[in-house]
């Protein structure tokens, strides 16, 4: 599987031949459209080790700002992916980000493929390969036909979900045990042999404050999934 | 300058409709305040508090025992998709769309984070890798312990703002030394567009209930009434600056930090281990009680004694689950040298005597006025900075009545005289120097004065000398800024600035400055430089200070910041030293007392003597307490952490 910094080379590779951008060396020479996203700098050199980092997000911020957030194409039938196959055309495919909101942050990129009665998780990049045969196409969606494709996907999205979501929540059970156990451990050692004082009655109450805080945060049922929808594109055939 | 101007100068920075900062121009929405380049607000997805509200699909309803689900959808996907006259869109737009998701998608061993792309600075990587360190590995509780001046502020703004934009906090106490808070609120403000409050009384930290971020000092915090408000509040975010303060499990400090009731802690110091390893178990114990089991443990696993580890290897990676700490070998960050430059001009015999007639009258002032509180104390020291700052400064002041009415109708003959002397010095010594100073160099220079008077007065003399000058204050409009510092980059010559160029401006372009006066607050100084010497200096940075013999400014340049080589220290050290002065009262505050209350220049030396050696103490301490930290937390240079 490629990797997020080869993508990032090849971004800059289409973005030169839309001639937004020009590379020399290890350099990029920004073109005016992209160099406000750049505090009007002209030439940066692009952390080429890491992704994580500045300019990847803003460059990759200033293509999605720039480009359609829908596209409609048709594939022909002998290119149709593999994978699509048990779907029937017309076929949606939306790219989004499946926040976690755990006590540590989870994210995950999830592509879903709707058809008129399923919906299936799909790999992210298996567009790729296909994009020279996309046929541009004028395909008329309706508003009930779009409620209708979104209330599938959110309908099948916990099924999709559930296995990383299981995942997660055994984190946070043991999470929650092992910190509970440390607290406990603390709290005994402090408390040992200690007639009932104000000092220990304070202990105590700061003992069950925490354990009331730690379950707040880490109970496995406090967990909720945040979806952030970023694109999509319907596709005949 | 308007719109038109902007657009002629081809600037890369627009004016918002909405909040009337600057942003980038050709940016779809505003930068700070999310707002559409018409005003409207833009679709893109979590951007701020105040910024877009996509669509956002409630939590539906989940099969039993799933967890809820939310949906956000962006309006314009919608729009897009329901669009009646299409126009053929081609693939390669989607193939642009789709490889930029692919480069910053995350994955399930790696976050990518939304604010980086949001906030008008560009962190370093290592403070990136500590921001997604607490966020990830940490699960939002954490010390950041890098060395001082790497921007431990930067890498905890990142996190608050990360936290923000994701909606996993609504409700922030930020404690800091009562000499941050201004700081803090600035940096929040103009590095990450956070809005912070301070708040006025308990009544509204009641109050604050409701959701924000809210900036206290934490000596005000431990205050009784506040201190019972804080703690009944739930907070989501606990964050505490010069953290080391809570070292000491016994002090009242420790355990009102203990007692908050928070889900999340982030604590920053450069010093966690100062006295004793002990400290190191208090501070960890905060963000994660029970994280060595009990004290006795931690004393049998880790402690020959107060200061020797037993097990330093273990002790370090156990430490590296809870602290982040990068060394300043670790982060390549090489600045040039200073080179500081103290010019003591010899007054005129006016001008000397108009100093020393406004020293008269403010300290007889003081005398008739004791006891009415910091206000005339405030007013004072002002007066007393402006008759060395400039004649034109002192007498803007004078003639505006600020004095009590009892004083001028008292001291009228004085008055008269200081007004009279003030109106015959035109040109003073400072100005002269100053002059020859600029005219000497061809190179770019920057010229900080506190006043808007004696920048008036300057900038008059400067373009005489047939100096190129701009001005830059707080009375120019964003837009006039951006155009000033744009046209100084590009065609050099003089910058003159008042205290609002010394804030978060990158100016490195630059090597050489001017201090004409000098703030009697440290931190302000140190910002100031901080403009030019920075990351992406080249060239050695030359700080000159101009002060006239015999005022008590020669004084505070001689005897006080000279002798705490104030100019030396790195960038954001002074902070980490006044936070170990044992007096809580600023450091400006307690310098303007002591011109005030001293009766001669002999007894003020003798007492700024005092200060520095006060200053130099706290310093000691701290430079020990960051060889302890270093030598329990650090690997020898150059090794790669475990």
């Amino acid at each position: 599987m490629n990797t997020p910094l080869h993508y990032g080379k090849h971004l800059l590779s289409l973005l030169e031949s839309a001639g937004q951008l020009s590379l020399t060396d290890e350099q990029v020479n920004m073109g005016e459209s992209l160099q406000p996203w750049f505090m009007g700098e002209k030439v940066v050199t692009p952390p080429w080790s890491s992704p994580q980092a500045y300019f990847w997000q803003r460059l990759c911020r200033a293509v999605s700002e720039a480009e359609a957030a829908f596209f409609r194409f048709s594939l022909p039938a002998s290119m149709w992916p593999p994978i699509l196959s048990d779907l029937e055309p017309p076929v949606w495919i939306f790219w989004t980000v499946a926040h976690f909101e755990a006590p540590r942050l989870v994210e995950e990129a999830v592509a879903f493929a709707v058809d008129a009665t399923r919906v299936k998780s799909v790999p992210l990049d298996f567009l790729m390969t296909d994009i020279a045969f996309l046929n541009p196409e004028k395909l008329h969606v309706s508003e009930e036909q779009l409620q209708d494709v979104f209330a599938r996907l959110q309908a099948a999205t916990p099924e999709i979900l559930a296995q990383r979501t299981d995942g997660i929540r055994a984190e946070m059970a043991s999470t929650l045990k092992t910190e509970l156990e440390r607290i406990h451990v603390y709290y005994d050692s402090l408390l040992k042999r200690r007639a009932i004082t104000e000092e220990t009655r304070f202990l105590l109450q700061e003992r069950e404050q925490l354990i009331r805080e730690h379950h707040r945060r880490l109970s496995p049922e406090s967990l909720r999934i945040h979806m952030r929808m970023q694109f999509g594109l319907v596709l005949s055939r | 300058m308007d719109e038109a101007l902007l657009n002629r100068h081809h600037l890369p920075y627009r004016i918002c409709v909405r909040c009337e900062k600057t942003t980038i121009n050709g940016a779809p929405y505003c930068m700070r305040c999310g707002a559409g380049a018409h005003g409207s607000r833009s679709q893109a997805p979590g951007m701020s508090p105040e910024a877009p509200e996509p669509a956002i699909i409630p939590m539906i309803e989940t099969p039993d025992g799933a967890p809820p689900i939310s949906w956000e959808i962006p309006e314009n996907l919608r729009h897009t998709a329901l669009l009646k006259r299409q126009k053929l869109i081609p693939s390669d737009g989607f193939e642009r769309r789709l490889a930029s998701f692919l480069v910053s998608a995350p994955t399930a061993d790696r976050i990518q984070l939304l604010s980086l792309g949001r906030i008008p600075i560009e962190p370093r990587p290592y403070q990136i890798d500590s921001a997604v360190s607490i966020l990830e590995s940490m699960r939002g509780s954490g010390i950041l312990a890098d060395e001082v001046g790497l921007g431990k502020t930067i890498e905890a703004g990142i996190v608050l703002k990360e936290m923000i934009l994701r909606d996993t906090i609504r409700r922030v106490l930020i404690l800091v030394p009562a000499s941050l808070v201004f700081q803090w609120k600035q940096e929040l403000e103009e590095k990450f567009d956070l809005v912070v409050t301070e708040p006025v009384s308990p009544d509204t930290l009641v109050e604050a209930e409701s959701d924000g971020i809210h900036l206290l000092s934490l000596a005000r915090a431990k205050s009784t009434k506040v201190q019972e408000a804080l703690l009944r509040i739930p907070w989501d975010l606990v964050l505490v600056d010069e953290a080391h303060a809570l070292k000491n499990h016994l002090t009242q400090s420790h355990r009102f930090v203990f007692s908050l009731k928070r889900k999340y802690t982030v604590l920053l110091t450069a010093t966690p281990v100062q006295n004793d390893l002990r400290e190191l178990y208090n501070l960890i114990n905060i963000v994660s009680p029970g994280f060595f089991r009990s004290i006795r443990w931690f004393r049998r696993k880790f402690m020959v004694d107060r200061f020797t580890v037993r097990e330093p290897e273990q002790l370090r990676s156990a430490c590296a689950r809870v602290m982040v700490r990068h060394r300043r070998a670790d982060t390549l960050i090489q600045l040039p040298p200073r080179k500081v430059n103290n010019c003591v001009v010899i007054p005129s015999e006016m001008e000397s005597e108009l100093f020393d007639l406004t020293m008269e009258l403010a300290r007889r002032t003081m005398s008739q006025m004791a006891g009415e509180g910091e206000h005339t104390a405030l007013l004072l020291s002002i007066l007393l900075k402006e008759s060395t700052s400039s004649p034109q400064a002192l007498l803007a002041t004078l003639e505006s009545a600020v004095l009590p009415r009892a004083v001028r109708e008292k001291e009228s003959l004085l008055l008269r005289r200081v007004i009279e002397l003030g109106r015959q010095v035109k040109v003073t010594a400072k100005m002269r120097e100053l002059v020859r100073q600029v005219m000497s160099d061809p190179e770019p220079i920057i010229v900080y004065t506190e006043y808007i008077e004696t920048l008036r007065t300057l900038r008059n003399l400067l373009t005489e000398a047939g100096a190129r000058v701009f001005v830059y204050s707080g009375q120019l409009r964003m837009r006039e800024k951006a155009d000033t510092l744009l046209a100084f980059r590009a065609q050099g010559g003089v910058l003159l600035s008042t205290e609002v160029g010394g804030q978060g401006l990158n100016l490195q372009h630059c090597h050489r400055m001017v201090n004409f006066d000098l703030p009697w607050n440290p931190m302000r100084l140190e910002q100031r430089i901080g403009r030019i010497h920075r990351f992406g200096q080249q060239e050695p940075v030359q700080i000159t200070n101009i002060t006239a013999a015999g005022t008590f400014e020669e004084v505070l340049m001689r005897v006080l910041l000279s002798k705490i080589r104030l100019f030396e220290l790195v960038i954001g050290e002074i902070d980490s030293i006044l936070a170990y002065l044992q007096d809580p009262v600023p450091l400006d505050q307690r310098i303007g007392r002591m011109i005030l209350e001293s009766p001669s220049m002999s007894v003020l030396t003798e007492r700024m003597e005092q200060l520095a050696e006060e200053i130099q103490a706290a310093q000691r301490a701290f430079t020990e307490d960051q060889l302890i930290s270093a030598k329990v937390l650090d690997l020898p240079a150059g090794t790669a952490p475990t």
